[in-house]
Order: structure tokens, then C-alpha cells, then sequence
């Protein structure tokens, strides 16, 4: 159990046998009154938002979650097959499990991998990946001052914008959180 | 980990030191005496709501409490005719911790002898005037403030009415309130934390006043309405800096309003506090008319410099000390 005065960002906690993660945590005291807590949360499995408040002293349940290191194998038909390096155990996710991790995911990728009571929930990318990019219109040379950009197809489907002077056929950084293009890889 | 260093950059430190120099210079201005009264006090304040620091000793030893305010040993000091006093000090209230919470904050508190709330208030204008260059601020009364933001009477409102209230504002009633039975005074507080405090005052500071009765604190009951007493607080911002009263001076009052939040601390299965007999003492001896307010210094410099985490207000706040 966490008592309110352990919540902050980040907390995994269970309501109502569904597990959250406290996404905003308010002490407010007001004047001479009860202090309470005001949370925001987000389920972890649908990813819906929640208000609760919580009377200072109050307790609430710990989710029963844990991180899993998992090594990405393939998808086939909107299902996903990931490994434990350790066990060699096998487990799958479906596509919408998955949300927009699709678009960074390559075979072997390592990913942390959320277990909700020893079921498979979500997974988590690195924050950058290297992707080849497989069509794009030809390249501007010299081009390195302005900031315009163009569309880009990468080697797993997605789309990155990425500026005028990148060439198709070479690899480019990615930052997975913000779906943003970083800099060319030799 | 870098966590030995202050959370306040050495510019927000200096802007404290101005800022008290400033508050101590408004003080003698106006005549005011500084004081210096205990952090440690055989007694505790049995608010409800207010947890002391209790200090462990021996067994069988008295205990020894941490203050949560100086008023208790102010009001001795007003009581031996010093006459109008300030201080700046240190108080600690336990669990109190979050982005305008810390444990331990420093406290300006200060009593006008010979005068009542309305004219502190004006004081307190002009002092925070000083501080902030806020100009000039609202007043509104409590039941003026629930009947504008939220449409309600908060001396006759019910169960029914706070459902409505929750309902209308796309708020989760929580657990603990949801009982028919539970005293008004819960439910109008929360009402107060959650769905008016964070809106008051954005434009310019707004001194609220006549709280409920049930909520008189420290403060007199108004003669011409005995629902209402003569407490104020101040919002600047959405924040909660300050909170005064035209003191009681009844020391039989006084001390069946400490009985009373005893027997709620029964209530509520806390443990009934010791009762402060010097404090009441004095009070018999005769306290001279007076108001007296105090403010959240540390907040007040938040507003001032524009910090929105106490960490970052207060050289080592209660996770870097």
C-alpha cells in the first residue's frame, strides 16, 4: 500500500482492480480544514484519464507491475512476438497494445516491457532509434540553412519529416518520444 | 546525486534577504515591535487538522512539541501589555509537504493592539502592495464567494447540494466525504481546496471574510450574526498566503473551543492533545483588543519571483535536508 504523502509522478497504483500510473499529484490544505490530495492518473492498460482525491492518511493499493527487458522477433497478423533473452520465453501483444510503438519497432530491438499481474500489457521503446529511410523525394544539396522539411518513408512503414538535404537510402536518428528526426548515420 | 545542494539559486537566496529587509523596514515603519518567541513548546496546537512535530523524550517525561504557529506565546506577550508585536519565524506542521507545502516554512505574524480585522486587513494591503506591487485588494465575503462560484448557501447546504455541486463541476465526490452525516464543514473545506481556491484572487490579491462560525478558529463571533465569525484569509493567485482573526479575548471560550476539538480529535480517533493552561492563563489575565494575521513567507517570495515548486524557494527544503 502507498499512503498519499508517496505519491508523486510516476507511482503505479491500483484502483478498482485496474492499475494507473499518477500522471499529476496535488497536496492541498485548505485553511484550517482536512488536507487532501487531488490525482491524476492514467490507466496503464487503456490509457484513460482519472480524477481522484484522497483524504491525506489514505491508503491505496500498489499495482502488482513489474518491467520485463523483452527482445522484439516479429509481427504476423497484428500480433506481436517479443522474447526474455533469460528464459527464452516467448509472449505476444496485439496491435493495439502495441499504439504507435509500431512505428519504431526492428527485429531484435530491445524493449521494456510492462507486466501487469504476470500478463503482458504495453511496451516501452529506447528514446532513439536508427531507421533506413526507404523513399523520399531526391535531395537538395547544400542545403542546410533553411528549415524546411519533406516526408520521408522509413524502413518500418512510418513517415518522419526530415529536412530537404536527406537522401533516400541513408539512415537517419529518430527520437522515438517525439517522432522526430535528430541527424544523419554514417 | 547532486541532492546536498540548496534547491533556491543563489539569486533567489539574495532576493530573500531583500525581501526581508523589506518586511522588517515596513514593520519599524509603522512601529511595530520584533519579538522572538519559542520553537518549542510544551504545548501543541489541537486544531483538528494540524499535526505537531513531537519531540521524543523519555518516558514518563513530558513531551515537548515543535510550534505550528507562535500565535500561543504572541497572544502571553500582547496579554503582559507590549503592546502591537511582530515576528518572523520558522513553524512546522507535519505531513504538510507538496508544491507550496513544506514541512518546515517560515511564518510573518504579526498583532495590532487597539485595532479589529478590517483595519489589519488594510495593513495587510498595503504591505503586500509593497512586496508585490499588487495594488489594492477584493474583498468578498464567504457566502458571497460560494453562491458566485459554485451557486450554493454554504451555511444551510446539504448532502444534495454537494452531490449537485460535484456533479455540475466534473468532480468525483471523494470517498471520505461521501456521507450524509458528515459535518458541513468538511465538505465546504473541500469544496474550497478543490473547486474555488485555485481561482481566486488571479488578478489581485482578495481578503475573504466572515467565515462560518464552526470555523472561528481563534477568531470572535460577530455580535450583530452569530453564524459568522470575524476570520479572514487571503488568496493571491490561487494560493492561501495568510489567515487572520479579530482575536478572541474569552479565555472561557477559549477553552471550550480546545475542549471541542478534542473531543472531534476523539471523533476522528486521534489522540486528544494537552490543553495550553499558560496560554489560557494569560487570556484570563485579560488580552488587550486586538487582530492579528499571519502570512506564508515562502509563498509570498514564490509569487514574487515567479517559482512554482517550495524546493526551489527554500534553500533545503524536506528532501534535501
Amino acid at each position: 500500500m502507498y499512503e498519499t504523502k508517496e505519491f508523486s509522478k510516476g507511482l503505479r497504483i491500483e484502483i478498482d482492480d485496474h492499475p494507473y500510473i499518477i500522471v499529476e499529484n496535488q497536496f492541498v490544505k485548505p485553511g484550517k480544514g482536512q488536507a487532501f490530495s487531488r490525482v491524476k492518473m492514467k490507466s496503464l492498460l487503456s490509457g484513460n484519464v482519472l480524477d481522484r482525491t484522497y483524504k491525506s492518511g489514505e491508503k491505496v493499493k500498489k499495482a502488482d507491475i513489474s518491467d520485463q527487458t523483452m527482445q522484439f522477433l516479429y509481427s504476423a497478423d497484428g500480433v506481436y512476438h517479443f522474447m526474455d533473452n533469460d528464459t527464452y520465453d516467448q509472449v505476444e501483444l496485439q496491435k493495439d497494445q502495441i499504439g504507435d510503438n509500431w512505428k519504431w519497432l526492428q527485429e531484435e530491438m530491445i524493449v521494456d516491457m510492462l507486466i501487469y499481474k504476470s500478463i503482458p500489457v504495453s511496451i516501452t521503446v529506447p528514446n532513439f532509434t536508427v531507421l533506413e529511410i526507404t523513399h523520399c523525394e531526391p535531395g537538395m544539396k547544400g542545403d542546410t540553412a533553411t528549415s524546411a522539411s519533406k516526408p520521408a518513408t522509413v524502413s518500418t512503414g512510418a513517415i518522419i519529416y526530415v529536412p530537404l538535404f536527406v537522401n533516400q537510402n541513408e539512415k537517419i536518428k529518430i527520437d522515438t518520444r517525439t517522432a522526430e528526426y535528430v541527424e544523419r548515420v554514417k | 546525486m547532486q541532492n546536498w545542494k540548496s534547491g533556491a539559486s543563489s539569486d533567489t537566496l539574495k532576493s530573500r534577504a531583500r525581501f526581508l529587509k523589506q518586511i522588517r523596514d515596513f514593520f519599524e515603519k509603522n512601529e511595530i515591535l520584533e519579538v522572538e518567541t519559542p520553537s518549542i513548546s510544551e504545548f501543541p496546537s489541537v486544531d483538528l487538522h494540524l499535526e505537531s512535530f513531537s519531540l521524543n523524550e523519555e518516558p514518563g517525561n513530558h513531551h515537548h512539541y515543535l510550534i505550528t504557529s507562535p500565535e500561543y506565546h504572541m497572544k502571553r506577550l500582547l496579554c503582559e501589555g507590549v503592546g502591537s508585536i511582530y515576528q518572523i519565524c520558522k513553524s512546522f506542521r507535519k505531513d504538510d509537504c507538496g508544491c507550496y507545502h513544506n514541512a518546515e516554512f517560515t511564518i510573518i505574524e504579526w498583532y495590532r493592539v487597539g485595532w479589529d480585522h478590517w483595519q489589519l486587513m488594510n495593513e495587510i494591503e498595503q504591505l503586500l502592495d509593497n512586496l508585490l506591487g499588487c495594488g489594492l485588494a477584493d474583498r468578498i465575503a464567504y457566502s458571497s464567494l460560494f453562491q458566485n462560484y459554485l451557486d450554493i448557501d454554504p451555511f444551510s447546504m446539504n448532502y444534495e447540494d454537494l452531490i449537485r455541486v460535484c456533479q455540475k463541476n466534473d468532480t468525483v465526490l471523494p470517498d471520505y466525504l461521501d456521507d450524509p452525516d458528515m459535518p458541513r464543514d468538511e465538505w465546504l473545506n473541500f469544496l474550497m481546496g478543490a473547486l474555488i481556491e485555485p481561482y481566486l484572487g488571479i488578478d489581485k490579491p482578495i481578503f475573504v471574510f466572515d467565515y462560518p462560525s464552526s470555523q472561528a478558529s481563534l477568531a470572535r463571533i460577530c455580535p450583530e450574526n452569530p453564524l459568522v465569525s470575524q476570520r479572514f484569509e487571503l488568496f493571491y493567485k490561487g494560493l492561501e498566503l495568510g489567515n487572520g482573526f479579530f482575536e478572541l479575548n474569552n479565555s472561557q471560550e477559549q477553552k471550550r473551543r480546545f475542549d471541542k476539538e478534542n473531543e472531534k480529535r476523539i471523533q476522528m480517533n486521534k489522540t486528544p492533545l494537552p490543553i495550553d493552561h499558560r496560554f489560557i492563563s494569560a487570556l484570563k489575565e485579560g488580552l488587550p483588543d486586538c487582530a492579528g494575521v499571519a502570512l506564508g513567507f515562502d509563498r509570498i517570495m514564490m509569487l514574487a519571483l515567479g517559482i512554482d515548486d517550495i524546493d526551489n524557494m527554500i534553500s533545503f527544503s524536506w528532501k534535501r535536508c
